[in-house]
């Protein structure tokens, strides 16, 4: 974690943004606790899976949107719009590049799905989507 | 509600994508609602009930934040990561059962033959 700050966090973006300074602090934490956990194998995670700095990368970078979008925009900052448009917005980077979505039949969307990892992933992001949009 | 969209949006998606499996699934859910809770982001609440004495900085400033790290006690510890001691103590007779293995391999004529349980005994002595 110390790392983490060390090499990768400038203290300039923490003085600009308090809120997305929170909650790099408080990802930095899990991302520590999940890699220290794969130390201990099998008591720390059942089954092995890929985790590195561009996961962390990841997170830090679309809290730092939603932070900066939630202070530009009043209206992002309504909760139940913002959970909509970043899931929207989520699902939509996330399947194109995947690269596994193709048109079946008449518009319907159908996956490949290599992994029960990957079918989840989608199925949640789908439903949870489209949920929302219509209600 | 932030925190809600990034609890959700890691859990399920960033970081929860990658776990396939589902208990490690929930293990992953929990270390979020621990961690990233409104209480422990706004410095109401410490992080106590995953590592002891470590709370967000009141102030929000690099400074801060790498002295709250720093005060982060043994951050190795099998404690702090949420699971058993015991998981602490598998992990040592481990890391002595590889020692003992890559010795052996780096020079056999040399080590003498020690029968399986042996090893396993002593790598279980050096452990704890």
């Amino acid at each position: 974690m110390l790392n983490l700050y060390n090499e990768h966090v400038l203290p300039d973006s923490i003085r600009q943004d308090k809120t997305w300074a929170r909650q790099l602090y408080a990802v930095s934490l899990l991302y520590s606790v999940m890699l220290q956990r794969r130390k201990y194998g099998a008591c720390g995670w059942s089954t092995s899976f890929d985790l590195d700095f561009t996961d962390w990368n990841t997170c830090t970078g679309y809290i730092k949107n939603i932070c900066d979008q939630a202070r530009d925009s009043p209206e992002f900052s309504d909760p139940a719009n913002m959970i909509k448009v970043t899931r929207a917005l989520t699902v939509l980077v996330d399947l194109f590049e995947r690269g596994k979505l193709c048109f079946v039949d008449s518009g319907c969307l159908g996956t490949l799905y290599e992994s029960p990892c990957t079918n989840r992933t989608l199925q949640t992001h789908v439903s949870e989507t489209f949920s929302h949009f219509s209600s | 509600m932030i925190e809600q969209a990034v609890r959700g949006m890691l859990g399920e998606v960033l970081l929860g994508g990658l776990i396939g499996d589902f208990w490690d699934h929930r293990v992953l859910k929990t270390l979020l609602g621990t961690i990233m809770t409104p209480g422990t982001l706004s410095s109401e609440r410490s992080f106590d009930d995953l590592i002891p004495g470590c709370r967000m900085p009141e102030d929000a400033t690099y400074q801060n934040f790498v002295a709250s790290i720093e005060e982060i006690p043994e951050p190795d510890s099998s404690v702090l990561l949420g699971l058993s001691i015991n998981a602490e103590h598998l992990h040592r007779v481990d890391s002595c059962q590889q020692i003992i293995a890559g010795l052996s391999e780096l020079v056999p004529n040399v080590a003498a033959p020690v029968p399986r349980c042996t090893l396993l005994l002593l790598c279980m002595n050096v452990g704890v």
